[in-house]
């Protein structure tokens, strides 16, 4: 017999239970050997403290039967996270905010006996523009004398992406790309700058001799090491000098492509209003839940979407532009955004055991509605993708489609072109129009006031 | 009482991750730390010598592995 869940192909590392799915409800299943510590962490105060705090997702016991009866204790069912994201599409600021979340986490968790026994980036997700921790089986019951098992898993998750983004360029953090298990510390340590190892300080500790003890002890099996026995004072100093260590690690954007774009812009403030407007419309006759802003610079348009209650993702590849995107909305105590790095050109693929841990940027789609503006020049004329390939893949990610289409007399073509040959013959209105009528059905059509630009609004065939 | 610590722990501590948590705890708050086996190994690590671990006594010899 077919069972009748589907167990998550990301949740299988910790023994501590798994998230499965059922009839389009996920779940997350609590195995008895977490049984003691699920209990403490019930009643002993923590999960309401984290909860009421907004640093983990809530849920409710739930009645559904479990997936793996034999092993089950309980079944939860969690509070469902808008978007999955991943930390290496997140800006500079996420990553930080996430790092300090966990930490505070270790240390309330501290305060009630209990010991958080991981520090994955990937148990931080973003809701509201506010990390939150999204694994209920993360702490452990506290004993006397524990060390802290998660202690290298945040200096490869956390402290070595920061410190490289932060000391010497910010698209190190993309090597969370090829390290599920983050930045190995070795590397980290060949990749800052020499005088970090020097002294006492915490990079020098974290990471240069850390990745020494690493490669001096890489054989010795752990019962030795078992030998070292931590007091609670000590655990609060180690996740205070972390968290001392991460603090002034800083990321000022500048020089990046985009981060003042609208600076340098040829939009007037009255134009930008008017094409403001008229995503907003176009964006209310698609009425979608969900959207994915793609291009969406620092959000300007993303909050079209995101202050009509939908459900949005900005992306973009300039870090610096969602860096902006994100301090504005945690200024904001905005709801429904969230911005992201992802360079469209190479979105983030399925990564992981089996191709399956982190799922590619497509397949967390589709949307309602894809927005693409001012961004079909820089796929077809930058990156040379024909035009019908665009149209396949926005057909692919969502159901509507808002396109703005700039064309060759616009300034910002014009300076693409400066540097290269016109081979895009079918780079015109004309040719924009076949190549997404494959794909799409033409709903609407409107020239931008004061400008060559049009802005579309298509509906995916059916 | 030390192997308890890692029977149900699904992440491999690392025994360099933890010489060097304990370190950075100690050198960095200064207080209440406790290793029984690993100031001899720290030392050695630190002056680059190689380690000779002591003889563990007779009431150590008695404890089960696992």
């Amino acid at each position: 017999m077919n069972p009748d869940f589907e167990r998550s192909s990301a949740s299988f590392r910790d023994p501590s239970g798994f998230i499965f799915r059922r009839e389009g409800t996920l779940y997350r299943q609590v195995n008895q050997v977490y049984r003691a510590a699920y209990d403490k962490f019930m009643t002993g105060g923590l999960y309401d403290a984290l909860v009421k705090s907004g640093m983990l997702i809530a849920h409710s016991e739930s009645t559904t039967a479990p997936a793996l009866p034999e092993l089950a204790y309980k079944v939860l069912q969690p509070q469902v996270v808008p978007f999955i994201s991943y930390p290496y599409e997140w800006s500079f600021s996420q990553i930080k905010d996430a790092a300090l979340l966990t930490l505070s986490a270790a240390r309330l968790g501290l305060e009630k006996g209990m010991l958080l026994k991981d520090a994955s980036a990937y148990n931080v997700q973003f809701i509201n523009g506010k990390p939150i921790l999204i694994d209920t089986l993360s702490f452990d019951n506290y004993k006397e004398g524990a060390a802290w098992d998660g202690y290298r898993q945040f200096c490869q998750h956390f402290l070595a992406p920061l410190a490289l983004a932060s000391l010497v360029d910010i698209r190190l953090t993309q090597l969370l790309r090829v390290y599920i298990d983050g930045i190995p510390l070795d590397l980290a340590a060949q990749l800052l700058p020499g005088k970090t190892a020097i002294g006492l300080s915490g990079l020098a500790l974290h990471i240069h001799l850390h990745a020494r003890a690493q490669k001096q002890y890489a054989d010795k099996p752990s019962a030795q090491a078992s030998a070292v026995q931590m007091s609670k004072g000590a655990l609060l100093n180690l996740f205070n000098s972390l968290e001392k260590t991460i603090q002034p690690l800083k990321w000022e954007p500048k020089g990046t492509e985009w981060g003042a774009y609208y600076q340098a812009t040829n939009y007037s403030d009255d134009a930008l209003k008017a094409k403001g407007a008229i995503v907003g419309s176009l964006i209310e006759q698609a009425a979608p839940n969900t959207a994915w802003d793609l291009g969406a610079n620092n959000g300007l348009f993303s909050r079209e979407a995101s202050r009509r209650g939908i459900e949005t993702i900005a992306s973009d590849i300039d870090p610096a532009a969602v860096e902006q995107d994100y301090l504005a909305l945690k200024a904001g105590s905005e709801q429904h955004l969230l911005p992201l790095v992802i360079d469209l050109t190479n979105p983030s693929s399925a990564l992981g055991w089996a191709h399956a841990e982190r799922d590619s940027f497509l397949d967390r789609g589709p949307v309602d509605l894809v927005m693409a503006l001012a961004l079909i020049h820089h796929l077809a004329i930058s990156n040379n993708v024909p035009l019908d390939s665009v149209a396949q893949f926005f057909a692919a990610a969502g159901k509507w489609a808002i396109v703005e289409f700039v064309p060759k007399s616009d300034s910002q073509v014009k300076r693409l072109l400066a540097t290269r040959k016109d081979i895009f013959d079918q780079y015109n209105e004309a040719g924009f129009e076949k190549a997404f009528a494959g794909c799409f059905d033409l709903m609407a059509k409107e020239a931008i006031p004061g400008s060559d630009r049009t802005l579309y609004l298509f509906r995916r065939k059916a | 009482m030390g192997f308890i610590l890692f029977k149900l722990n699904y992440l491999d501590p690392g025994s360099g991750s933890l010489l060097v948590q304990l370190l950075a705890a100690g050198l960095l708050g200064g207080l209440g730390i406790l290793a029984k086996v690993f100031w001899g190994r720290i030392r050695a690590f630190l002056k680059g010598e190689k380690y000779v671990p002591p003889q563990p006594t007779e009431e150590e010899k008695e404890k089960p592995e696992e």
